[in-house]
């Protein structure tokens, strides 16, 4: 498989004033991110809130400018390129967002929603776009009947149908998808997780799944990287990290994850404490301080990668790969 | 076992303009002493309704008749100045939002001690006491500062224990809790998880437990009521509703919903979606979304008939 994607030590580091009197903090929301993406397969962020996933999303999909490191994009090295060549490479990568109800504008008719990034993009002649907002729309199961109306009159699971028929009417190569299934009720969840498998096959897109859901990442990925305030703290792929987790926090985390089944007795490991905050990280492993199994080298050095079969890599000092 | 809450016939109507939409109806259930019952059902199926019936904080413009026992009073019968000494003290409330259920210009100390004087009764320094030793008992790290901070300088899953340090000042026999922890990250989840089922084993608290997430309700509830557009669908033991569902929706509910522990290439799911609360349909309200539909579902709605002793689903078929 060809690398569609890869970032090198991507950082994005927010700079507040901290007030009149205040100090200047920094919140390092993203921390030196090594990854690559891969044509056709769907790669899942994962972690808790603030740990810096929709960041990493968005410095991918160049909505906001990295601090630090580099963006390659299909060979091409996306920092540097001005801002006609930013928009071309829109066309190939697009966003869907949480909430169905803010990312969609009111005032216009699905219509106009889908027709928009045609238009900005100047492709197609007026009866070809018509001809590609009416494949599209019927390809995520809303009917033509439906173009006319406006984004209020639809459920929540419609209007994210929606969302996926803008995302995809460039014909993108990655479609960046932000936790798209959290704000829905799990009947309907259930079928927009199988619409997006379904048109990952038709288009052979290649998706990066955002989501702190665990059972939800487990059924769409083909591999899953796990955050950890700002960094990448264990990727593999999901088998390899739901039947053999390495880092202490990826353990902890798929064991608080409550399962359906009364019958099921899982051994929990509960954390200490709340994740510190983005803008005073632990020094040495930013884990140490909620670690059950951290020593005195990981309150000072920072981890290395460590590698185990199938390139199964993570972060830690105290677990043989 | 007499029952510590006893809701019969509860009904929720909503006035608006002329227009009076039902919201919940035939709704009945107990809960007995030391009991977490568990309401589950998707956003819009009345659950929150219920509990927020139970504790008589609905709006003027809704209209809510039945009868709701707690231990022997009627709830709905009670005037407002017997109530309040019900609410706060032997039932109290969790919500979902621990920023928005926090009153943002008093200290913590404050919001905890104020059940306390007004219930117990206690004076300022005993319910001072009281306060660090429920800060205590929620597991919260430096009590006596904390006692004099503000909610924004906590965490969500702090100020999620404090709200649950306030529902305990005075040991109420119901704790009501409204989707605790579907606001917090799953590993804070997990120790608030922890510390309501210590408390309920500990005081023999009996819980209301609503919630839209079946992985919490099969950890917590003892036994559980499955709602659907403002009725009860299906009430079993929890055991029985994961492994024994009789109600179509109860079925289609949990084979949607992903279980990490097993491996899935196309996820069930449930075609369609709830109907309006105007546009209710005569039979039975699932019939549209249901597999073995017959004529009868579509003409008649079914009464929640008893499988057994302990099991009722609302179905034809089931």
């Amino acid at each position: 498989m060809s690398i569609l994607l890869e970032t090198s030590n991507l950082k994005k580091h927010f700079e507040s004033n901290g007030g009149f009197w205040g100090k200047k903090k920094s919140v390092k929301a993203v921390n030196g991110i090594n990854l690559k993406i891969f044509e056709g397969e769907t790669l899942s962020l994962v972690g808790e809130s603030g740990c810096g996933k929709s960041t990493t999303g968005r410095l991918i999909g160049s909505l906001i400018t990295p601090s630090e490191g580099e963006i390659i994009f299909n060979g091409i090295t996306v920092n540097n390129l001005g801002k006609e060549k930013i928009r071309l490479l829109r066309r190939d990568i697009q966003f869907i967002f949480q909430d169905p109800f803010s990312s969609l504008n009111p005032k216009k008719t699905i219509k106009q929603i889908l027709l928009d990034p045609l238009i900005i993009h100047k492709i197609g002649t007026r009866a070809e776009r018509e001809k590609r907002v009416n494949d599209v729309i019927e390809s995520v199961g809303l009917s033509q009947k439906q173009l006319q109306r406006y984004p209020h009159e639809f459920s929540g699971g419609q209007r994210q149908r929606i969302s996926i028929a803008r995302s995809l009417m460039l014909k993108p190569k990655l479609i960046i998808a932000d936790e798209p299934v959290s704000a829905l009720d799990v009947s309907i969840q259930a079928q927009i997780l199988n619409l997006l498998k379904e048109l990952q096959k038709e288009y052979n897109l290649t998706y990066l799944f955002i989501s702190h859901d665990l059972s939800v990442v487990k059924h769409v990925s083909d591999r899953v990287a796990v955050m950890y305030l700002g960094k990448i703290i264990e990727m593999a792929d999901k088998n390899d990290i739901y039947k053999n987790p390495k880092h202490p926090y990826t353990k902890a985390l798929l064991s608080s994850v409550p399962i359906p089944d009364p019958d099921v007795q899982r051994e929990r490991i509960i954390l200490k404490g709340d994740l510190p905050s983005p803008t005073n990280i632990p020094s040495g492993c930013p884990f140490h301080s909620r670690c059950p199994i951290s020593t005195d080298k990981c309150r000072v050095d920072i981890p290395k990668q460590h590698h185990s079969e199938n390139n199964h890599i993570y972060y830690c000092y105290n677990v043989p790969s | 076992m007499n029952s510590l809450l006893k809701v019969e016939d509860l009904k929720v109507q909503i006035k608006k303009n002329k227009d009076v939409t039902t919201i919940i109806k035939d709704i009945n259930f107990s809960i007995n002493p030391g009991e977490t019952l568990g309401v589950v059902g998707e956003s819009g199926c009345g659950k929150s309704i219920t509990s927020l019936a139970i504790m008589r904080l609905l709006d003027k413009n809704a209209q809510v008749t039945g009868k709701i026992q707690f231990e022997s009073h009627d709830i709905l019968r009670m005037t407002q100045k017997e109530f309040r000494h019900v609410r706060g003290n032997h039932i109290s409330l969790i919500f979902q939002e621990p920023m928005t259920s926090l009153n943002p210009l008093h200290k913590i100390g404050k919001q905890i001690s104020e059940p306390v004087i007004r219930h117990l009764k206690m004076s300022k320094s005993d319910a001072k006491e009281r306060t660090i030793e429920l800060l205590n008992a929620v597991g919260i790290p430096r009590p006596n500062e904390i006692y004099n901070e503000y909610p924004y300088q906590l965490s969500g899953g702090m100020r999620q224990r404090i709200v649950i340090a306030m529902a305990m000042a005075c040991n109420p026999r119901l704790i009501i809790a409204d989707e605790p922890t579907t606001a917090l990250d799953v590993t804070i989840q997990a120790q608030i998880l922890k510390l309501l089922k210590k408390i309920a084993k500990e005081n023999g608290t009996s819980i209301l437990f609503i919630t839209h997430d079946l992985g919490v309700v099969a950890e917590m509830c003892d036994r559980v009521i499955v709602m659907y557009a403002g009725q009860i669908v299906e009430e079993a033991d929890v055991r029985t509703i994961f492994k024994q569902p009789k109600h179509p929706y109860t079925k289609g509910l949990l084979s949607s919903m992903p279980n990490m522990e097993k491996e899935y290439e196309v996820l069930d799911t449930i075609e369609g979606s709830v109907p309006m609360f105007n546009e209710m349909p005569t039979g039975c309200r699932y019939a549209s979304r249901c597999k073995l539909a017959q004529d009868i579902c579509f003409n008649r709605e079914p009464d929640l008939i008893k499988a057994n002793s302990d099991h009722k689903a609302r179905c034809y078929f089931a």
